[in-house]
């Protein structure tokens, strides 16, 4: 039987994002007929730096560690009296909005497994957001009862690992904890 | 590895991999919590013992260490959509609404991993965890 016995582990990560997000044009919107959905959610393409792969001498067994990071996007439209249903989706759209906002990742480490009861108390040490909204926002009306638009990102941080046992003959691959935040 | 008998509960791996300098001196290769008689490595019973030594005096320190860098600038159309055409004042019109973030990412991120494993015949799935870092944005 295989079993973990101990696995733990840490990500510390610094830097930061400066983005802008954006939607301008005229005509009737609805994410939903993309058929991705409402959100809509980009696909998940990690992107992997470096990484290694380790032998145990001569046989096949061995183990990969990957570190990467990926950018996911979501776009949601919604236009139910409810703040919270996506169930509406079509909303009138005419003007140009563009938000920009950096934030800090600070100087954070966060610690795997993830505790349920204790809070993590490193991820305190961070700048504010800093959120410009653009002068040459504009919202023509016509609108009707309007609608929302959400535009996301959403970061992703982490390593990969893996494990291959049993010898040359029947590798197992196992895949090892992936640890990761956004 | 090939010799191991798959019957075995007696064999363990340990596996520790990192790219903070001084993880090997100061987590690894020190006295476990538990005892064994094996060489020194750190093995404690509960995540809670591994962040606290994690996080130990001296070795909290990341700044010599030669992180994982991102620099990438993103372009990222989300949505471009076109419809009929519109007759304004005679003549037509297309009409549509795009959206997109652009922008950039710049990261540096730093990572340790250990871990103990015992026994070989059958793989068993283990959960992977994500958390949530921080989060922006608008109410």
């Amino acid at each position: 039987m295989f079993q973990i016995q101990e696995s733990s582990g840490f990500l510390h990560v610094s830097g930061n994002t400066n983005f802008t997000y954006a939607v301008g044009g005229i005509g009737s919107l609805d994410i939903s007929e993309a058929g991705k959905g409402n959100p809509a959610i980009s696909d998940d393409i990690p992107v992997t730096i470096g990484g290694h792969a380790i032998n145990a001498g001569n046989s096949a067994d061995m183990a990969t560690f990957e570190p990467f990071y990926q950018i996911g996007y979501e776009m949601a439209t919604m236009n139910g009296t409810d703040i919270r249903s996506f169930g509406e989706s079509s909303i009138p759209f005419n003007g140009r909005l563009q938000t920009r906002i950096l934030s800090d990742f600070g100087d954070s480490t966060l610690y795997f497994p993830i505790s349920d009861t204790e809070p993590n108390m490193a991820l305190a040490k961070r700048c504010k957001n800093n959120v410009v909204v653009s002068k040459a926002d504009v919202l023509y009306n016509g609108l009707g009862n309007g609608g929302r638009i959400a535009l996301s990102s959403i970061v992703t941080f982490g390593l990969k690992s893996k494990l291959l046992l049993g010898g040359q003959n029947v590798p197992l691959p196992i895949d090892l904890p992936n640890v990761s935040d956004f | 590895m090939g010799l191991v008998r798959r019957d075995t509960n007696h064999t363990s791996i340990r596996i520790d991999y990192s790219n903070v300098k001084g993880y090997w001196d100061s987590v690894v290769n020190s006295p476990g919590i538990q005892s064994r008689d094996l060489t020194r490595r750190f093995f404690a019973p509960s995540s809670a013992d591994w962040q606290e030594k994690y996080s130990s005096d001296g070795y909290s320190t990341f700044e010599d260490s030669k992180s994982f860098d991102i620099s990438e600038d993103i372009q990222a159309p989300l949505l471009w959509q076109t419809a009929q055409d519109c007759p304004i004042e005679g003549s037509t019109f297309d009409e549509g609404i795009g959206a997109y973030i652009k922008g950039k990412l710049n990261a540096h991120f730093l990572y340790g991993f250990s871990m103990v494993v015992s026994g070989f015949s059958i793989c068993c799935p283990y959960d992977s965890t994500t958390d949530q870092f921080i989060l922006v944005g608008f109410p």
